[in-house]
Parts: structure tokens; C-alpha cells; sequence
């Protein structure tokens, strides 16, 4: 690691807490208080910014400041009490989104046409930021929950309108950063 | 700074340097304050020539210019030689 990686690892970690500013919305018909933040744009962006090394770690970063106590997550909330309690498998989940988004988006970040960039990203970014995570935290609150696993994460489709605009935008985001400002 | 690499001493056993580590924790609680700015300063910028809220329009220039920052950070760092 050099003090470049360090650096850009500290920032998207930073990044992921600021997009906390935007309120959480909690919706009453869908599951246990999960809320539908932008924090989860986190790792779809450092992922597909960042890669695999750099992005994954960044959100290492964040989710162990997190767990230190500093009020990250959006709401003001943080502290171990979050992490482990029934939303804390997507807090989690994060880290391996971001390992997962990196991993392919540095297998196809030289390709020469945009557009095919584009639909990669873009089906790497719902693998990454929509089915690990909701996977992975759909175990986590049914087991929390003592609900049926199939059940709970049915239940999530809920979130499926939030799901889209958040791949939407990263998307684009990430493939207007890889024109104008190549990192990898 | 000193105070989190002191009590991370023991993770050289595991390959890990802590140095290095500390170094990451604090750049990042930094960059919160330095991003609200940036933000700031973008959605002025925009403001002054009439656009309207936009979240892809105002997230691109905030990366584009945190990136740019970074740059500068890590080439400072270099520059006064240090290298945990």
C-alpha cells in the first residue's frame, strides 16, 4: 500500500459518511426499521471508482469506525450495538460488496467503449450493491428475527424502487469518473 | 494519531503496519469537515448559474475535485518523506 492507496482509501470511507447528511427514510410496511438510506451507494462507488484492494478496504474502514462509536450511519447512528443489531448484516454486507464490485470492474476497467464499460459496471454494481447485499442482510434479520429466510428477504423486495435509482446513479457516476479522471 | 497506532503496536505480529493504519484513520475523519465544504462550495457554484438540485450533477464534481485533493495530499506526503 502506498500513501496514494491510503489516502484514496480514506477518502472513500469519508465519502460513504457524508452521503449519512441525507436522512434516513423508514417506511412502516417494510421490515424490522430498515430504512432506505444513500449510504448504500458507499461501496457501489468505491467498488467501481477504487477496485478491489483499495474500494474493499475503504469500506473496512468505515464499517470499523462505525463499530468505534462515531455516528456515521445516517440518522446519527453508530456503535457496536448497530453493527450487531438486526440491520447491522447489510452495515456489514458492505465490505464484500465492495470487494465483489472491485474484483470485476478491475477486469473490465480497459476495455476502449464506454458503453460496454457502462452495462458491466452496471451488472456488477447489482450483484455487488443490490444481491450480496441484500443477501447477505436478509440472513442476518431473519435469523435476527427468527422468520423464515425465503420470507424475509421477499420481504425486502420492498426496496427494489430505492435499489434501482441508487444503481442508477452510481452507474453513471462511475463511468463518468472513468473518463475523466482514470484511477486504476 | 500516536494514541491509536500505540494501541494497535501488537498488529505488526499479523503483517500489518500500524502506522499505516493510524495514518488512514485520521485522513479519513479529516475529509468528513473537507467534503461538506467541497459541497458546499459545488452547490454555490451551481447555484450561481441557475441549476437546479441534480444529485448525479452535484456527486461528479464533488469526486472529481475530493480525487484531485487526494492527489495532493498523498503527493504532500511524499514530499515531506514520510513512509511508515
Amino acid at each position: 500500500m502506498t500513501n496514494k492507496d491510503l489516502v484514496f482509501i480514506a477518502l472513500f470511507a469519508a465519502i460513504t459518511a457524508a452521503l449519512g447528511i441525507l436522512p434516513p427514510i423508514t417506511l412502516p410496511f417494510l421490515p424490522a426499521g430498515v430504512p432506505i438510506t444513500a449510504q448504500s451507494m458507499g461501496p457501489m462507488l468505491a467498488g467501481s471508482i477504487l477496485g478491489f484492494r483499495r474500494g474493499g478496504l475503504s469500506q473496512l474502514l468505515f464499517v470499523i469506525l462505525v463499530a468505534i462509536g462515531l455516528p456515521l450511519l445516517s440518522g446519527g447512528r453508530g456503535g457496536m450495538g448497530v453493527i450487531l443489531g438486526a440491520t447491522g448484516g447489510f452495515i456489514i454486507s458492505w465490505v464484500f460488496a465492495a470487494f465483489v464490485i472491485g474484483y470485476g470492474v478491475e477486469k473490465i476497467y480497459h476495455v476502449k467503449s464506454n458503453i460496454v464499460f457502462a452495462l458491466g459496471a452496471l451488472l456488477l454494481i447489482i450483484l455487488g450493491g443490490i444481491i450480496v447485499v441484500y443477501l447477505m442482510g436478509g440472513i442476518w434479520l431473519a435469523i435476527w428475527n427468527n422468520s423464515g429466510i425465503f420470507v424475509t428477504i421477499l420481504s425486502l423486495s420492498g426496496f427494489m424502487a430505492s435499489g434501482i435509482i441508487k444503481v442508477t446513479i452510481a452507474t453513471i457516476i462511475a463511468v463518468v469518473i472513468r473518463r475523466s479522471y482514470p484511477m486504476i | 494519531m500516536d494514541s491509536i497506532e500505540y494501541h494497535l503496536r501488537h498488529l505488526t505480529m499479523v503483517g500489518l503496519n500500524p502506522a499505516k493504519i493510524s495514518l488512514t484513520f485520521s485522513l479519513c475523519l479529516r475529509f468528513i469537515p473537507v467534503l461538506a465544504m467541497t459541497t458546499k462550495e459545488v452547490m454555490e457554484a451551481q447555484k450561481a448559474r441557475g441549476m437546479h438540485k441534480n444529485m448525479i450533477a452535484l456527486i461528479v464534481p464533488i469526486i472529481i475535485r475530493s480525487l484531485k485533493m487526494a492527489d495532493d495530499i498523498a503527493d504532500a506526503i511524499e514530499a515531506r518523506s514520510y513512509n511508515p
